[in-house]
């Protein structure tokens, strides 16, 4: 994938959108609303994670979501991108620095102490979201350990997209908003006989590559984990 | 927080979703750490109350389990195990009190289910080409034979006094893959408790062992890959301080010539078990859970009443898709549709 085309899918304004499912900004307060637990999703790409974690941690605790399910991620972020914080809730990305609530005030302080926005190397993408079981993903997670190689919408069709891993590379294909290996260069190939997926959670992954092919979310099959 | 190189953490700051339900004093948060170790993709999933806690006990977790890795894998030249190996016929090795233990551990094993698990089936699994980065082959069947000689537990001489492990034929090999793994988990299932750890999930490639519940209402629900639907699952069931393991045909396999070729290799023939799809096993250690999921997948359904004891909780798809739960697993599964 070319850099410019990474960076621009991996963009904050981007990841928001991904947690919203559409587009669209509107400052309003951050709470008001929330009915449903799959509404929320916080993205941050900083280079200081660990002065953001335990502040949103503690942003968390004392808001109205200390009763909800919320799924952290974190993921490195190869390259240079732009820092941010994309605010998501009830599918609308909120303009939380002219929105009067709380949260929203905590989340522009928490942006001025991380100086953001500002261009940063190699930064980590923080996420926060309420967990969805019936959810369908909007994306695909290519992953090297913590690393965040790419980040494919599964709304458009892919052919023969190749992800170089450690000792072996893949090549996925995306069709029909479900992900498939169809080639490998280990020597097993077992990711190839994994078939497609395309709940949210299921992963695809190949050993001597050490690479994950994962749907964002969890849970897709109402379970915690599996045994095969 | 600092960063963890290769590791993913996944956090769930945990509340009662429904209004009625009873909910925590304060925030609970689940952490999940990803990492391939044991030739596999291992994920830990512990709930704690402090994350940087919780993230704390999950890399102790890790290094324990990597620690395990480093003394029994075959895939390493200075593991122990690999020192065994490679002094086959030849002297005995001196091992760690742990290394001979375990190794004391799969001779037992064998001789309980009748050399149906034998760790000296190294030199065949190496011909098949599953173990690593190979292409799995049809061996040649004199090639097979010959190595198939070399498949005998009993010739594992274990000396107590001095901690050796020798193998007394040239060639022979032991292979712990299919009790490492399993024994890697209950290490890291010993250090999560050790600091006092009570909630937490240990997956490694399907092996899992479910700590505690998942919050104070639920047990953890652990799922069974369908073995012939990769996108589905056949079932599912609860899981509180039991391990769960599975031995399946669908993972790690070839298909040549039309015919299905997997990983488990029966000791007695040489080549891979025909009788089974899948078996899962509950046990109170994963190790035993590896171990006798392995045995039964082997045993096949038709000698199930007399290989496994009323108390080992199975279920089994046979060849033919066929599925058996036992009486003592019965209640607690749900088959899916």
């Amino acid at each position: 994938m070319k850099r410019r085309d990474f960076l621009r899918k991996s963009s904050l304004i981007v990841a928001g959108a991904a947690c919203a499912g559409m587009g669209g900004l509107r400052p309003r307060p951050a709470w008001a609303g929330i009915t449903t637990p799959n509404d929320f999703c916080l993205d941050i790409v900083t280079d200081q994670p660990g002065y953001a974690i335990p502040r949103i941690e503690q942003m968390i605790r004392h808001s109205a979501l200390r009763h909800r399910t919320i799924t952290f991620e974190e993921y490195q972020l190869p390259g240079r991108h732009m820092g941010d914080i994309a605010f998501v809730r009830s599918h609308r990305l909120i303009d939380f620095r002219n929105a009067p609530d709380a949260f929203s005030r905590q989340l522009t302080d928490l942006a001025k102490a991380l100086s953001l926005p500002r261009r940063t190397d190699t930064p980590m993408l923080l996420r926060f979201y309420t967990e969805d079981e019936a959810a369908v993903p909007h994306y695909v997670n290519i992953l090297r350990g913590n690393v965040l190689l790419e980040r494919l919408p599964l709304a458009e069709a892919r052919a023969a997209h190749r992800i170089e891993g450690a000792k072996a590379s893949v090549t996925l294909v995306i069709k029909d908003r479900s992900v498939r290996i169809v080639a490998a260069t280990c020597k097993h190939k077992t990711c190839m006989k994994l078939g497609a997926i395309s709940r949210p959670g299921q992963s695809l992954v190949c050993i001597p590559a050490q690479i994950s092919v994962a749907l964002e979310g969890r849970d897709g099959f109402g379970v915690d984990s599996i045994t095969f | 927080m600092k960063r963890q190189t290769g590791l993913v953490f996944i956090l769930l700051l945990f509340g009662a979703i429904h209004p009625l339900a009873a909910q925590p004093a304060s925030a609970r948060f689940e952490i999940s750490v990803d990492k391939y170790l044991m030739g596999t993709l291992v994920k830990a999933t512990v709930r704690h109350d402090d994350i940087e806690a919780g993230k704390t006990a999950l890399v102790k977790a890790f290094q324990e389990m990597e620690r395990v890795e480093a003394l029994l894998s075959v895939q390493r030249a200075s593991s122990e195990v690999s020192a065994i190996n490679q002094n086959a016929g030849h002297r005995p090795v001196k091992v760690s009190g742990e290394t001979f233990a375990i190794v004391q551990r799969a001779q037992s094993y064998a001789e309980r289910f009748d050399g149906l698990f034998d760790v000296t089936i190294g030199p065949v699994t190496a011909l098949w080409g599953f173990n690593g980065n190979q292409q799995a082959v049809l061996p040649d069947p004199e090639r097979l034979a010959e190595r198939l000689k070399l498949v005998d537990y009993r010739k594992i001489v274990l000396n107590e006094t001095d901690t050796t492990v020798f193998l007394s034929t040239p060639g022979m090999q032991i292979d712990l893959g299919g009790i490492a793994k399993g024994y890697a988990i209950d290490r890291g299932v010993a250090v999560l408790r050790q600091q006092g750890l009570q909630q937490f999930l240990l997956n490694a490639g399907g092996d899992v062992y479910a700590s505690g519940q998942k919050d104070h209402r639920t047990d953890w629900l652990v799922g069974v890959k369908h073995p012939r639907a990769s996108n589905d699952l056949l079932a599912r069931f609860n899981l509180r301080d039991v391990a769960a393991a599975t031995s399946g045909d669908y993972e790690r396999y070839a298909l040549i010539d039309g015919t299905r070729y997997h990983h488990i290799i029966d000791p007695r023939t040489g080549y891979p078990g025909t009788l089974s799809q899948s078996v899962t096993v509950l046990a109170g250690s994963a190790e035993e859970a590896d171990v006798w999921a392995t045995y039964l997948f082997l045993t096949g359904p038709s000698s199930l009443q007399q290989a496994a004891p009323q108390e080992i909780p199975y279920l089994i798809v046979d060849a033919e898709g066929q599925v058996q739960v036992s009486t003592s697993f019965r209640a607690a599964l749900q088959l899916l549709d």
